[in-house]
């Protein structure tokens, strides 16, 4: 029983000095007219311009050790000028002057920015140091070697890791790159070169991670290395007494091998070898054995590339039940290699993908693939007979002028429909479909039959880094375009990691991974300026409801040993967490529950409308009203939230009991919230709620929540003109 | 020397009675109240009479356990009388604390609970509807009084300044037991406290928690079979624990009973309903996108009075306080 008598302590209250508000008005060069009576009990001043410099420093100085409240224009304009500090931005310009609305509402929507920043703790910039000044790369493909290739070129430590015994990844096995059929090693050897030739790339082939520890900054490393054979004699007639054949996508090899690319020497292929210990009979140097190694890295960079999704759960095609069904690079690997010369070819664009029994997505460069393979074929083959089956070609940009080249010049068959059957025809296949366009089932008797399976990203890292994954490729790469967000793990994905890519978009892409890197590891600390969530202890103790952690869209709230805790790193202010609190023990800074209470209380008079609008879309409509010459009536307050999803009951509560007539919650379109499912808990909250206060008597109709993108001000002006004449 | 005996008083205004009770259920412990303490008011258990503490001096009590909502004007005579009289003055049980259950007659108001009660019940005959009135004055010319019934109810601390909160509907004898002995030990709280954890429930509840906590639909206690090791919430039983303190050593959650809240909220949490509501809406649902608003509405409609349910104890002291009249 823990029931005691515990004393309050209240740790709101800062110990000793309590600090002073100061409050700046700026007219913007009299273009705002101030009401005649300001009196909020504070030091004000009024200033013309805030542009100024002198008046930036000013404010910037007052910061330091007062509370400010800044009135003058949108904080979407004036938050570059002050990106530190603890300033409360009132809008009297876009949201009073410009839509014509009478002086006298400034004086509440400045009030109601005192009330809430005297209850609110001060946002402050976060500082994580960066421990170690070095960089993992995950991957040795193109991917990997350009983004070490870079980081290394800017002085930084790398350690490049690749599970394969060979450098190289996918491309490494190609015969040829699209859109030209530039042979993969005018890409490849040159940047093998540069990796091997620059010193501070350490590279560990035959590798993999066995555990990644700690966060941006400061990780620790442990992988899995086994012995490169450099040293040792008689290495080809290991080969030959190695009994394990593998088939090497197409290519029959034994576990010990070669490849051209480095290390120029035989390797082990330990996923397959069974240690039979053959080779060490021939040569006794050869060692095995595993070693683990740790690294400690400050930012980590994963090009773990992309493999083939499994053909052979496609049941219709035959894969792996007929011999010359084959996939893509199986294919391009065996003809290369002259070990099949094919009089007809079939080439299945698609194959399992855009399905739902298999994979639902487009892979985005098979098409270009199938089109370079058909290429390849007439190329050292003219006269075998090529047909392509496609759902849609989507050769998107300059590729088309290769789809041409092989319809028109190539005289390669196009056939728009998605084969339904693929059979056996004595020693050739059968394959069954529709052509769409001449309406009419058609067979088509050929040698081989080529698979455009999809892709699927080659590891399961990203759960481990605790990266979240929508059909194991990154949700940030998959769903959005977003670049600004800082990076809070300071893991970087380089390549076809983050969505199936060409080689040429790996490469401006690992690039832009190395940039990355370099930029956080120069410095001396990461620095964040998102205010997060914290946790107070004295209300949530051990394990308890635990319900915020399912709320985080960052995987930020976590349980450190048994305790709700907020990673701050990963932490990115939207406050959702904080709304969802039933005990009032997860607060955001800068937008805790007491300051967001006291503004609404003092903000709203009776019979207004009050509008929380989401800073990244609605509060820019309604700033935009202005710029257009457009109002909304004058009782409409708004006040700017990080998401909807931070709008939580007791603050639409207490705006009807301050007196509002109408609540309005208003973010980003549905599928677009910056902080992925704000809006829609938002929406959950606002649908329970409204049964709730119909039983207090309030119109459950005046409690609205609205998608209102950044340009809509006409929706957002339709929207309040609807809830006041209601 | 023998030190001087506490006199403690236990006023009662709109209540059940309960906390009374609860004050007996200290057992044989009391004995041992009775060495450091005189109760020198408490009608429930023993003949008082309002001009006795009338007549008492400002301060002469040490500390008084007001139990009860303010319902009416004798109830808040009575506070105010006893506020007066004593040096502390408690709020005793979550009637006192937040309205409690009386709070809950805050959906309607003095009008319909008249009409309701001395009209429109079966079995009443009132065809000149008669009602209680204030002020009575018979044939004979006597003044026959009655309290004053107010339209709203209200926790002693609308009325009265209140120096600690014991909630709980009714207390529990260990937390009583750790008031009295606080007091006599004179090492007493700041003023304001709520004299029980200051936690959340779930941080006393053994029940298993889910990783992922998501409810798919929402039963009533009577409608599934509870299982005995699991969270409520995970079960889809709305259980409060999450939206009220702690300190009642989960007594109900012990009886596979989920929690209704009568500790009421934590400090930093103002509206211990609406919390509630919020909280579930944010894990109630499969996924967020995929429900269409007709679909979430329909959800939704699986929780029964809300009000009634997650204000079952706190109406008057929750942000919306009643019922619009």
């Amino acid at each position: 029983m823990r029931t005691v008598l515990k004393k309050i302590r209240n740790k709101r209250v800062k110990s000793g000095s309590k600090p002073q508000t100061k409050v700046f008005i700026c007219t913007c060069k009299n273009e705002i007219i101030l009401p005649n009576e300001l009196d909020f009990g504070e030091e004000t001043t009024i200033i013309e311009d805030i542009n100024s410099k002198d008046t930036i420093e000013k404010i910037k100085k007052a910061a330091l050790n007062s509370r400010v409240i800044l009135a003058g224009p949108s904080p979407r304009i004036m938050e570059k000028h002050f990106p530190e500090g603890n300033i409360e931005f009132v809008n009297i310009r876009e949201h009073v002057s410009w839509v014509g609305h009478k002086p006298d509402k400034i004086i509440s929507l400045i009030s109601g920015a005192i009330a809430k920043q005297k209850n609110s703790e001060n946002i402050e910039a976060k500082k994580i140091p960066i421990k170690n000044k070095s960089a993992l790369v995950i991957g040795g493909g193109i991917a990997g070697l350009e983004s070490a290739r870079h980081i290394a070129k800017a002085g930084i430590k790398v350690f490049l890791i690749e599970k394969e015994p060979f450098l190289g990844g996918v491309v490494g096995k190609l015969d040829r790159l699209y859109p030209e059929g530039t042979p993969n090693s005018h890409t490849l050897y040159p940047l093998i070169n540069e990796v091997l030739g620059n010193e501070n790339i350490k590279i560990y082939t035959n590798s993999e991670i066995e555990q990644i520890e700690g966060g941006l900054g400061d990780y620790k490393i442990i992988i899995k290395t086994k012995g490169n054979i450099i040293e040792g004699k008689n290495l080809r007639k290991c080969e030959e007494a190695c009994p394990i054949s593998v088939d090497d996508d197409g290519i029959e090899r034994k576990a010990f091998y070669y490849m051209p690319t480095y290390p120029d020497s035989y390797c082990i292929d330990f996923s397959s070898c069974t240690k039979c210990g053959e080779c060490v009979k021939i040569c006794p140097e050869i060692s095995l054995e595993e070693k683990t190694v740790s690294l400690n890295v400050g930012a980590i960079v994963v090009a773990t590339g992309l493999k083939d999704y499994d053909a052979s759960l496609i049941k219709e095609y035959g894969y792996g039940k007929y011999d010359n069904v084959l996939t893509k690079l199986q294919f391009e690997r065996k003809f290369s290699s002259g070990l099949i010369k094919p009089e007809s070819v079939v080439i299945i664009n698609c194959a399992g993908q855009r399905d739902q029994n298999y994979l639902p997505y487009c892979s985005r460069v098979c098409c270009m693939i199938g089109l370079k393979e058909a290429k390849l074929i007439k190329d050292v083959s003219p006269q075998t007979e090529v047909y392509v089956n496609y759902i849609d070609m989507r050769s998107y940009g300059s590729f088309e002028e290769l789809y041409n080249t092989v319809r028109e010049q190539y005289g390669v068959r196009f056939i728009q429909g998605r084969p339904s059957e693929i059979i056996k025809d004595d020693d050739k296949l059968l394959v069954r479909s529709e052509d769409i366009l001449l309406g009419k089932n058609i067979e088509i008797k050929t040698d081989y039959v080529v698979l455009m399976t999809g892709f699927v990203p080659d590891t399961g890292l990203l759960d481990k880094l605790g990266i979240p994954t929508e059909n194991g490729f990154p949700t940030e790469y998959v769903n959005s375009s977003r670049s600004v967000d800082s990076n809070p793990k300071s893991v970087f994905i380089a390549g076809a990691a983050a969505y199936p890519k060409g080689v040429s978009e790996t490469i401006t892409d690992a690039r832009e991974a190395a940039q990355g890197v370099t930029e956080l590891l120069i410095q001396e600390h990461a620095v964040f300026k998102t205010p997060t969530a914290i946790i107070n202890s004295d209300i949530c103790g051990e394990i308890d409801c635990r319900i915020c952690l399912s709320a985080c869209p960052y995987g930020a709230v976590y349980l450190k040993d048994e305790k709700v805790s907020v990673n701050p790193e990963l932490c990115m202010g939207c406050g959702i967490c904080t709304a969802t609190c039933a005990a009032g023990a997860n607060q955001l800074i800068g937008c805790e529950d007491r300051g967001m209470l006291s503004q609404i209380t003092n903000t709203v008079e009776e019979g207004d409308i009050l509008a929380f609008l989401c800073k990244w879309s609605s509060y820019n409509a309604a700033d935009k009203t202005g710029y257009e010459g457009l109002s909304y009536p004058e009782n409409v307050k708004i006040i700017r939230i990080p998401c909807t999803g931070r709008v939580d009951a007791q603050m639409i509560l207490k705006a009807y009991s301050s007196g509002a007539k109408s609540v309005l919650i208003a973010g980003c379109p549905p599928d677009a919230c910056h902080y992925f499912t704000g809006n829609f808990k938002a929406r959950k909250r606002v649908i329970a709620l409204r049964e709730l206060i119909e039983q207090f008597g309030i119109n459950p109709k005046s409690l609205r929540i609205e998608w209102i993108g950044k340009e809509e001000s006409k929706r957002f002006v339709d929207v309040v003109n609807e809830l006041n004449n209601k | 020397m023998e030190q001087e005996k506490l006199k403690i008083a236990i006023c009662r205004g709109a209540t059940c009675s309960g906390c009374d009770i609860a004050i007996l259920d200290i057992h044989e412990r009391i004995l041992a109240v009775l060495e450091k303490a005189d109760i020198v008011f408490a009608p429930t258990i023993m003949d008082a009479k309002y001009e006795d503490v009338e007549k008492m001096g400002e301060n002469e009590i040490d500390v008084c356990f007001y139990h009860g909502a303010v319902r009416d004007s004798e109830n808040e005579h009575m506070a105010r009388l006893m506020r007066e009289k004593s040096k502390i003055l408690i709020a005793f049980g979550a009637c006192a604390c937040f309205g409690g259950i009386f709070g809950l007659a805050n959906v309607t108001n003095k009008k319909e609970i008249f009409k309701e009660v001395y009209h429109d019940t079966a079995s009443t005959v009132n065809e000149d509807y008669v009602v209680p009135q204030p002020l009575y004055t018979d044939e004979m010319g006597h003044e026959l009084s009655l309290p004053k019934f107010y339209d709203d109810v209200y926790a002693l601390d609308d009325k009265v300044e209140v120096d600690y909160f014991v909630p709980l509907c009714p207390p529990i004898a260990d937390q009583i037991m750790t008031c009295i002995n606080t007091i006599v030990s004179g090492n007493l709280p700041p003023k304001g406290a709520v004299i029980a954890s200051e936690r959340t429930l779930c941080s006393e509840c053994e029940r298993v928690k889910s990783d992922k906590r998501k409810i798919t639909r929402i039963y009533r206690p009577h409608e599934i079979e509870i299982d005995e090791e699991k969270c409520f919430l995970d079960q889809g039983l709305l259980c409060m624990g999450p939206a009220t303190r702690a300190g009642c050593g989960t007594i109900c959650i012990k009886a596979n009973v989920p929690c209704r809240g009568c500790n009421g909220p934590t400090k930093e949490a103002f509206d211990q309903g609406g919390n509630f509501l919020n909280l579930i809406a944010t894990i109630f649902g499969i996924e967020d996108e995929e429900l269409s608003e007709e679909d979430l509405v329909k959800l939704f409609k699986q929780i029964k009075d809300p009000l009634g349910t997650f204000y079952r104890f706190t109406l008057p002291k929750s942000t919306l306080r009643r019922v619009k009249k």
